[in-house]
């Protein structure tokens, strides 16, 4: 009998299991006193209730997440089977860093259907999105609190105000945190125009991944004129080399040290004043690279950079006001497509009658071919004469070595092995899998002390050893280039 | 502006005398073997198995600098004649 029952109570238990697995442990989180703290995002859940649960009239429940990082909240599930009134949700981001006074930014307002219902998912009709730095309210309330004034906030009941506790379930359907090393955004902007005569402030906002991180990684700007004539350097190397220079502090760069890996936002003003015209900013997060390393080495001969670039992103901006030979070159560079302007920058360069007459803007218009036309003539030259047979065949076989063909799984061995002399039995070797699983197994194994696997081991020796092979034999060959042969003079 | 004039008009000219060659898009199948398929074939098993074995990337990285050489020494022997070095 009891062994009956033990098995009973086995057999039911992943049911019940089963039946309440889209809340994850909602027993032990969250108990209604205070809503502030804990959070409410990812696979946790919430539980929250209000007063007057047969009432309705000011049911209240609120849930606050500070900084859930960089996501989108594509909807939620919530349990009603307690509710039974009209619910609608208030969503709204917030910059300021505090529950409880926080301004909100964006709100959305969505009803919920069905109460009562049970378990219900709700899809938001737009996907809302958070940043890292904010706050996440979400409250929920009487329908007709949350589309008052607007769609405002739903005043938040902070504790039981004397009715019948019950619990509302909440699980958030975000995506997935993204902690990929990245850049968010730059200022200036991309194709922004700052002041004349003011040092531009350089910011970037992003987020440096744990892995990455280490305790000597900069957010680095470099720019550099686009037109020789504008540029801040000393001299011609300076303003073809400065924007993306070899050395962490260039002349044309400036770096800020990152205090800790996570989201971050930080900001420099250019230690000199630009003149007017375009420039390129580069803005990239690097690491210095050990002065004994390779790349050092290489580094002090100037063949180098002197630090490793985890990401890296290139824009233009502009100072003041630009000439026309500034605004094509800008256009030339790919940085715009603004073909329109040409034809009268060329009038009134060229032109004596022109108030901005200038010979040479007016000879550069005339012989720099636009960006968008080379284009375009290349683009021509691919689809219509590279095509043609008998040469066709030859772009048909670069495009296949290059980038048309996919990796294709290597074909299986099967062997068939007598068992019997009547029967066999048939082997069959999967080669793609045997040599992913061999890989995957090497890559695994990692030297206990750098935490480096075989390949981050080896693979430096082997580049450096076909690397130098090659140098040998075109050294030798170089050498043997200027022997006389044998039997000639 | 003029140099892009004079790109057109060099592209267009270019169309117009090749205008009766026919397009190719995939290599020929001779005597039953299909080139096309068998090179996109072959490429892809390379691919998967450079993925796994990772060190016949970086050998083929430096065939490919050698032949990069090669081909710099035809290129000068055949724009330089006899007056390159190494042929005389």
């Amino acid at each position: 009998m009891c062994g009956l029952a033990f098995s009973l109570v086995a057999l039911l238990a992943p049911i019940a299991a089963l039946a309440d697995s889209s809340f994850p442990n909602c027993d032990d989180v969250n108990s209604y006193t205070n809503y502030a703290g804990g959070p409410i995002g990812g696979a946790a859940c919430r539980t929250g209730n209000g007063s007057s649960p047969n009432g309705f009239s000011h049911w209240r429940g609120q849930g606050t997440e500070v900084d859930p990082g960089e996501r989108t909240l594509y909807g939620f599930d919530v349990d009603l089977s307690e509710v039974s009134a009209n619910m609608s949700v208030w969503i709204a981001n917030s910059d300021t860093p505090s529950e409880g006074d926080d301004v909100p930014g964006e709100t959305l307002c969505e009803d919920i259907p069905n109460v009562g219902g049970g378990i219900e998912h709700i899809t938001l009709p737009t996907p809302f999105d958070f940043h890292s730095g904010q706050v996440v309210r979400l409250n929920f309330g009487h329908h007709a609190d949350c589309f008052a004034s607007g769609g405002g906030n739903i005043p938040a009941l902070y504790g039981d105000s004397g009715g019948s506790n019950y619990e509302f379930k909440l699980v958030l359907d975000w995506t997935p945190n993204n902690t990929l090393t990245r850049i968010d955004s730059i200022a200036p902007a991309n194709n922004a125009t700052t002041t004349t005569g003011v040092a531009p402030t350089y910011s970037a906002t992003g987020y440096v991944n744990t892995n990455d991180f280490n305790s000597t990684t900069y957010v680095r700007w470099a720019w550099s004129a686009q037109n020789l004539s504008n540029s801040a350097c000393a001299d011609v190397i300076c303003a073809f080399n400065g924007g993306n220079g070899i050395g962490l502090s260039d002349t044309n760069a400036y770096t800020t040290l990152l205090t800790s890996d996570g989201a971050f936002s930080v900001s420099t003003t250019s230690p000199v004043i630009l003149p007017n015209g375009y420039y390129n900013l580069t803005t990239s997060i690097v690491q210095p690279v050990p002065f004994w390393s390779t790349q050092g080495i290489l580094s002090w001969l100037g063949f180098a950079s002197s630090f490793t670039q985890l990401v890296s992103t290139t824009t233009s901006f502009a100072v003041g006001t630009t000439t026309p030979y500034e605004d094509l070159l800008h256009s030339t560079l790919g940085y715009s497509s603004n073909t329109s302007t040409t034809t009268q920058a060329v009038l009134d360069s060229c032109s004596p009658l022109s108030g901005s007459f200038n010979i040479g803007y007016c000879t550069n218009l005339l012989f720099t071919p636009n960006q968008s036309d080379l284009q375009a003539a290349f683009n021509t030259v691919t689809a219509s004469l590279l095509t043609r047979m008998p040469w066709g065949y030859v772009t048909r076989a670069v495009n296949i070595l290059t980038s048309s063909s996919t990796p294709i799984d290597l074909p299986s061995i099967s062997v068939a092995i007598p068992i019997s002399a009547v029967a066999s039995t048939t082997l069959t070797f999967n080669e793609t899998d045997m040599l992913n699983g061999g890989a995957t197994i090497l890559n695994n194994a990692t030297d206990p002390v750098s935490g480096k696997n075989l390949r981050q081991v080896v693979e430096p020796f082997i580049q450096g050893f076909i690397a130098l092979s090659v140098v040998i034999i075109i050294f030798f060959d170089v050498m043997a280039m200027g022997r006389v042969k044998k039997g000639k003079r | 502006m003029i140099v892009q004039y004079i790109l057109l008009g060099v592209v267009y000219t270019l169309q117009i005398i090749f205008f009766w060659l026919p397009t190719v898009s995939v290599l020929p199948t001779i005597g039953g073997f299909d080139i096309d398929t068998y090179l996109v074939q072959g490429v892809g098993y390379f691919k998967t198995y450079s993925n796994a074995v990772w060190p016949v990337h970086d050998v083929f990285l430096g065939f490919l600098a050698l032949l990069s050489w090669y081909t710099l020494k035809m290129i000068l022997k055949f724009v330089l004649g006899h007056r390159a070095p190494g042929t005389h």
